[in-house]
């Protein structure tokens, strides 16, 4: 379980590293593209936004596995340690239901999305909105992963 | 409960006044209800933007979406092919193509596969005209010393065929643009320039009768197999009802639109036959869209030609 | 409204456990379809989610906040303090002036109050106490100061107004200037009233760094927000190109003071695809129930009520200062952002406010909320940082916080003073 989510998060910060760096290439080509450029392309926008999204949902599974998401509570704080044990329970619980909501409804959701292809691009929409069930898929994997083994963010957090 | 309720969704305010996708909607929904129905609708995107809409449609969660012609062209390359400009001369020939051809038949097979079914075109302002700033134009020379303002790649072949400079500006940033002269005109229906207060930088409107501004109606098809045989009778009678309301609304529209113009200090420029066919030609010169097909393309012209109403010059 | 306040009570119940908000909200949401029997328009989840989190204005988001990352770890924060200590180090209570105008200086090139704070807190709140401030006055200057951040342009909370409202981001931009500077003023006015009060250091003996070098390496950090506002407010570039621009920017002023390395590099981007990531799940989560609100036509009925309650123009502008004060008191502000904007904004404006000035005022308290007790992020995050007692932070806190109250207030009234500048520059 453990080796799974590691190797899930050294995809999703390759993924959210590269789609960050594509993301401010695009933004940035289009802005001397602009001035330098006859005709400005019209994909610049669109890779930009895929490239966030893709880099946006990856760091949201990295952020769960290192519990950098915004709490109003620090479980981490409670000072018993069962109640410390049953909040990191709930809190997998409640990834699993969301992200499992989400992922269970995807399919014919995704099969819609293979009548169409993106504007500029020409991409299969298919593969652009497929990060939102992955990212699902692999919250739902990390949030097992943190209830097996309390201590697998602290690891491998190294920032 | 909310599930059972027939749901309409458009982009729109509603206001019967301004919009005449409204007052097709509000006929529509009266009837459905005076018929037993509980209807909600959804106005200004609320429930979601056009794409967002077309898949709700598509997933049987929104039973009836007022869109734009985009959405149905991806997937009906004889819609696509409607979209070309100067080749409707008029409402009533507009009409005519829906009322006498296989136009919306054809379409409502293509949607099929998708999951959608064509309901109608809805008229929601006067034909597209020519707003300009400094210069009147009448004929197409006249455009070239000003720069036109475009919204979408596809416009880009336009102002190639045209041989026009163009600039893309998002319509919020259209009254600036105007203002700092970056814009000298653009192309649309003749109540946009007041509603949208660019009165006081606008001059001229070329009545060009580019075509007819139109949104689609498209039902969801899951939800229109499931009806029961009334249900479906009162469903029909519903969109006929609201057929003849948005015609009977059309209408009454040029009038008002040039008097609006007038009262906004907006000069109204008609075109003569020989004006307009110099605008005409250059328009046929017009690179295909992204979905349209030859053939389907070339089954569109002879909707367009076999209903072309008697006198009007093509 | 039985089961609004069972979804409510849900959400805060899983919060208090130590469930993250995004997944609170999820499941709340997912527990909120259930009850009010729409479970079948869960199909719509995954398509709202993409819709919400595919918007171009969004873009800013994450790469203001890469810029920020950037620029801390290239060295910028600290040739901003030395250029803010020259300007007010001899004045009574100096390095309390300081602070806050290095958070004014910093407010121009980053987004967010957390970075203010995770720039400032390590470097001002030893310094002053060295000086002789106490400690937990120190950390409540940083947390104070930090609010000009997102109030001064470029600022994530306004990107992410402009996104989910649709409001133009270039006018809330300039919407901000004044609002900010007068935040500013009314925090050195404290600050100063405190220094009186209680003897703070400072005055005509105090070392001030060398002026030729300062201002050689503040140049470029100063120049910074010069160019990004200018570039948006000009129309030169879109804030989406800006943020692009501050991120390249930060990269070359880094490696040319050699305070910038390939590791670094990396390291800002971690942080700011995990930072991204935290807050596109809050707004996915969020958009599910925004969904469910709008399919029940919530918002219909909630402008017949105000409508029938004869709440309008000025009255029910301060009804939504005080309704998004009281959620800043208890929630994250992405919360009052996603959820409760789209629900009153609004009504507001059909009753005449004006959209941008309505964006200012919700992203100035949002931003207040995060220095009011009992759950202020700001100082939660000093706290952290610096060590110290929560509640002896906020009680130091509360005069600043009662200060910018006012400045709200001002704006509320006077809603001319953020719109001015915008409609000066044609962006209104
Ligand atoms: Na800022
Ligand atoms: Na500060």
């Amino acid at each position: 379980m453990r080796r799974l989510s590691e190797w899930l998060d050294r995809g999703a910060r390759f993924i959210a590293t590269w789609g960050l760096l594509l993301m401010a290439a695009a933004m940035l080509f289009q802005v001397v593209a602009r001035y330098g450029l006859n005709e400005p392309p019209a994909w610049t926008e669109e890779l930009a936004r895929i490239a966030m999204l893709w880099a946006g949902l990856a760091g949201a599974t990295t952020a769960l596995l290192r519990r950098r998401d915004p709490v109003l509570v620090r479980s981490e704080h409670f000072a018993s340690p069962r109640l410390r044990r049953a909040a990191h329970w709930v809190q997998s619980v409640a990834v699993m239901l969301f992200c499992g909501v989400v992922l269970w409804v995807s399919p014919p959701w995704l099969a819609v999305h293979g009548w169409r292809v993106t504007e500029a691009l020409g991409l299969p929409s298919q593969w652009v909105v497929a990060i939102v069930p992955l990212a699902c898929a692999i919250l739902i994997i990390h949030a097992l992963t943190l209830l097996v083994s309390e201590s697998a963010a602290e690891n491998s957090d190294n920032e | 409960s909310l599930a059972s309720d027939t749901k309409v969704g458009m982009s729109l305010p509603a206001n019967l006044e301004r919009n005449g996708a409204y007052v097709w909607v509000k006929v529509c929904t009266d009837h459905l209800r005076a018929g037993g129905m509980n209807v909600r609708v959804y106005p200004n995107s609320t429930i979601g933007g056009e794409r967002e809409r077309t898949i709700q449609a598509q997933l049987g969660l929104l039973e009836i979406n007022v869109t734009g012609g985009d959405e149905i062209g991806r997937w009906s390359p004889i819609a696509a092919a409607g979209s070309r400009p100067f080749l409707v001369d008029s409402y009533d020939h507009m009409n005519r193509i829906i009322d006498d051809t296989d136009y919306l038949a054809t379409i409502t097979a293509d949607l099929a596969a998708v999951d959608l079914v064509m309901v109608d075109f809805v008229y929601v302002a006067s034909m597209v005209g020519l707003f300009t700033r400094g210069k009147p134009v009448r004929r197409i020379e006249d455009l070239r010393s000003l720069r036109l303002r475009v919204l979408s790649e596809a416009d880009m072949n336009l102002l190639r065929a045209w041989q026009v400079r163009g600039v893309q500006v998002a319509w919020e940033e259209v009254a600036q643009a105007l203002q700092t002269g970056i814009v000298d005109a653009y192309l649309n229906p003749p109540n946009v320039a007041p509603m949208f207060g660019h009165g006081s930088v606008l001059d001229y409107y070329t009545n060009l009768r580019m075509g007819p501004a139109m949104r689609v109606v498209v039902a969801s098809k899951p939800w229109m197999d499931a009806l029961s045989p009334a249900q479906r009778a009162l469903v029909r009678q519903a969109f006929g009802a609201a057929r003849a309301a948005n015609r009977a609304w059309s209408e009454q529209m040029l009038e008002a639109d040039h008097q609006a113009l007038d009262k906004a200090g907006i000069e109204w420029i008609e075109l003569d036959d020989d004006e307009r066919a110099t605008w005409l030609e250059a328009s046929a010169r017009i690179a295909p869209s992204h979905w349209e097909t030859p053939a389907e393309a070339e089954r569109y012209l002879r909707f367009v030609e076999s209903t072309r109403p008697e006198g009007a010059r093509p | 409204m039985l089961t609004a306040a069972l979804i409510i009570a849900l959400v805060i119940a899983l919060a208090a456990l130590g469930v993250s908000l995004a997944y609170a909200l999820g499941t709340a949401a997912v527990v909120a379809f259930v009850v009010t029997d729409s479970l079948p328009f869960l199909a719509a989840a995954p398509q709202r989610i993409f819709s919400q989190l595919d918007v171009f204005a969004i873009m800013a988001m994450p790469l203001f906040i890469l810029a920020g990352e950037l620029m801390n770890r290239a060295g910028i924060t600290r040739a901003l303090i030395d250029v803010a200590m020259l300007m007010l180090a001899r004045l009574p209570g100096g390095l309390g002036h300081v602070n806050i105008m290095t958070s004014v200086f910093f407010a121009g090139i980053s987004g967010s109050a957390t970075a203010d704070i995770a720039a400032m807190s390590n470097t001002f709140v030893p310094q002053m106490e060295k000086r002789g401030y106490d400690r937990q006055y120190a950390g409540a200057v940083t947390a104070a100061s930090s609010v000009i951040g997102p109030i001064i342009p470029p600022s994530i909370v306004l990107i992410l107004y402009g996104a989910i409202m649709s409001t133009d981001v270039a006018a809330l931009f300039a919407a901000g200037v004044v609002p900010g500077l007068l935040l500013a003023a009314a925090l050195f006015a404290t600050n100063a009233w405190y220094a009186r009060r209680e003897g703070h250091p400072g005055g005509a003996g105090e070392e001030r760094p060398p002026l030729g070098p300062t201002l050689k390496k503040g140049a470029p950090a100063l120049l910074l927000p010069v160019i990004i506002l200018g570039g948006i407010v000009f129309g030169i570039v879109t804030p989406i190109e800006a943020g692009a621009l501050a991120c390249l920017a930060a990269v070359v002023i880094g490696f040319a003071g050699n305070g910038l390395t390939w590791a670094s590099i990396t390291q800002a981007l971690r942080r700011t695809a995990t930072l991204t990531g935290s807050i596109f799940m809050i707004i996915a989560a969020a958009s599910l129930l925004s969904y469910l609100i709008v399919l029940h036509q919530v918002p219909d009925d909630l402008a017949t009520l105000v409508a029938n309650i004869h709440v309008d123009g000025i009255w029910f502008v301060l009804v939504i200062m005080l309704t998004f004060l009281l959620l800043g008191m208890g929630f994250d502000f992405m919360l009052g952002l996603t959820v409760v904007a789209p629900l009153l904004v609004p009504i507001a404006v059909m009753q005449g406010a004006d959209p941008v000035a309505m964006g200012l005022l919700i992203c100035l308290n949002l931003s207040i909320g995060l220095i009011t007790p009992p759950l202020g992020g700001a100082i939660m995050m000093v706290a952290t940082i610096t060590g110290d007692g929560y509640w002896g932070l906020c009680r130091r806190v509360l005069p600043f916080v009662l200060a910018e109250l006012a400045v709200l207030l001002l704006i509320a009234v006077f809603p001319e003073i953020a719109l001015a500048l915008p409609r000066a520059l044609g962006l209104l």
